[in-house]
């Protein structure tokens, strides 16, 4: 008779502790974001070459340099990646700093011809929003397609130096040009 | 009559019958509470190269079940109906399998999976064995990364995750 009433005890128990229900549930939700940065970059894949000018003569020859660019633009850029180029100086003898020449060769007696141009001197412009820059080629991007992930772009830039009517002392001359890919 | 009759063949005692009544009564009128918020929300994740970083979100699960059981699980599950979309027309999407949840037991894994807590496509991230199942909380951190995002278009894709937790 014990075991029957701690058997009947037991089984309230058990009752009590078995699941009576059955399963709930609660539920929540909450945003999730992922954002790709905008990204363009330009690279000279070939340096310009030494443009020479002859003896005599007040134009050079014509190099190219070569630059690659890429870029991953946001929907909202319609406007297009201009190509674009600038000297941060004057071209400068090389010899100014030992035998005295004092001769330059001026930014806007440097040259590039656009895509599809005629030669525009550098130092002249305002494209890429930098002063004295000249656009070298504006990519459209008006589809989706062309905003993203344009990859390995490759430009060439021809590049040429028009002394004008002022001659310059036999000499190297050099400076640095400056590339850049541009969206707005 | 029938009940004295029996109660007095089995030797038990009216106290033992108001115990056993204390016991069973809570259980018979349970007010099952259970509710889930996030605690820790997910911040954007940022995309480089072909995946993006990972961030931490943290769900916590409450309940006062009133004695309803004596013991249980709780089971934590995330899951995602559509995929993350961008803005401005862009037709490029982060579909819910490149969506990866890393939690403890669980390793790294697409939040698309099958039946965690009885729903459809549900990923179970935890599963915790609570006794004295009353009333209490149980907070679960988890990781979250997008991957294969080489290919996307620069923009910013929203979507969202629910959760679902599931008791006994």
């Amino acid at each position: 008779m014990k075991y029957t009433k701690v058997a009947v005890l037991l089984a309230v128990f058990a009752l009590a502790t078995v699941p009576m229900f059955g399963q709930v549930s609660a539920t929540d939700t909450t945003p999730i974001n992922v954002t790709r940065s905008e990204s363009i970059t330009i690279s000279v894949t070939t340096d310009l070459p030494t443009l020479t000018i002859a003896a005599g003569a007040m134009v050079s020859d014509t190099k190219d340099v070569i630059v690659s660019s890429a870029w991953n633009l946001k929907q909202t850029r319609t406007s297009g990646v201009q190509i674009c180029a600038y000297a941060s100086g004057d071209l400068v003898g090389v010899s100014a700093g030992t035998t005295g020449n004092v001769d330059i060769i001026p930014v806007n007696n440097i040259y590039i011809t656009p895509d599809g141009g005629s030669a525009t001197a550098l130092g002249s412009g305002t494209a890429c929003g930098v002063a004295g820059a000249v656009q070298f080629k504006n990519y459209v991007t008006a589809s989706a397609a062309e905003r993203k992930n344009f990859a390995g772009q490759s430009d060439t830039i021809p590049v040429q130096v028009n002394l004008g009517a002022t001659d310059v002392a036999a000499d190297d001359y050099t400076g640095t040009l400056n590339l850049i890919a541009y969206s707005n | 009559m029938r009940l004295k009759v029996m109660l007095a063949t089995l030797q038990i005692d009216w106290w033992m019958v108001l115990v056993a009544f204390l016991l069973v009564a809570p259980m018979l009128h349970a007010q099952n509470k259970l509710t889930v918020s996030v605690t820790t929300p997910l911040p954007t994740l940022t995309a480089v190269g072909n995946s993006s970083d990972q961030q931490t979100m943290a769900v916590t699960t409450s309940w006062a079940q009133g004695g309803r059981n004596w013991w249980g699980n709780v089971t934590t599950c995330v899951y995602m109906t559509a995929p993350l979309t961008g803005t401005n027309g862009n037709p490029d999407t982060i579909q819910p399998a490149n969506i990866m949840v890393t939690a403890t037991g669980i390793g790294t894994t697409s939040i698309v999976s099958s039946g965690g807590c009885g729903a459809g496509t549900a990923l179970q991230v935890n599963s915790t064995f609570e006794i004295f199942f009353w009333a209490g909380s149980l907070t679960v951190p988890m990781q979250f990364q997008a991957v294969n995002t080489g290919n996307l278009a620069a923009d910013t894709y929203s979507g969202t995750i629910n959760i679902i937790v599931a008791t006994p």
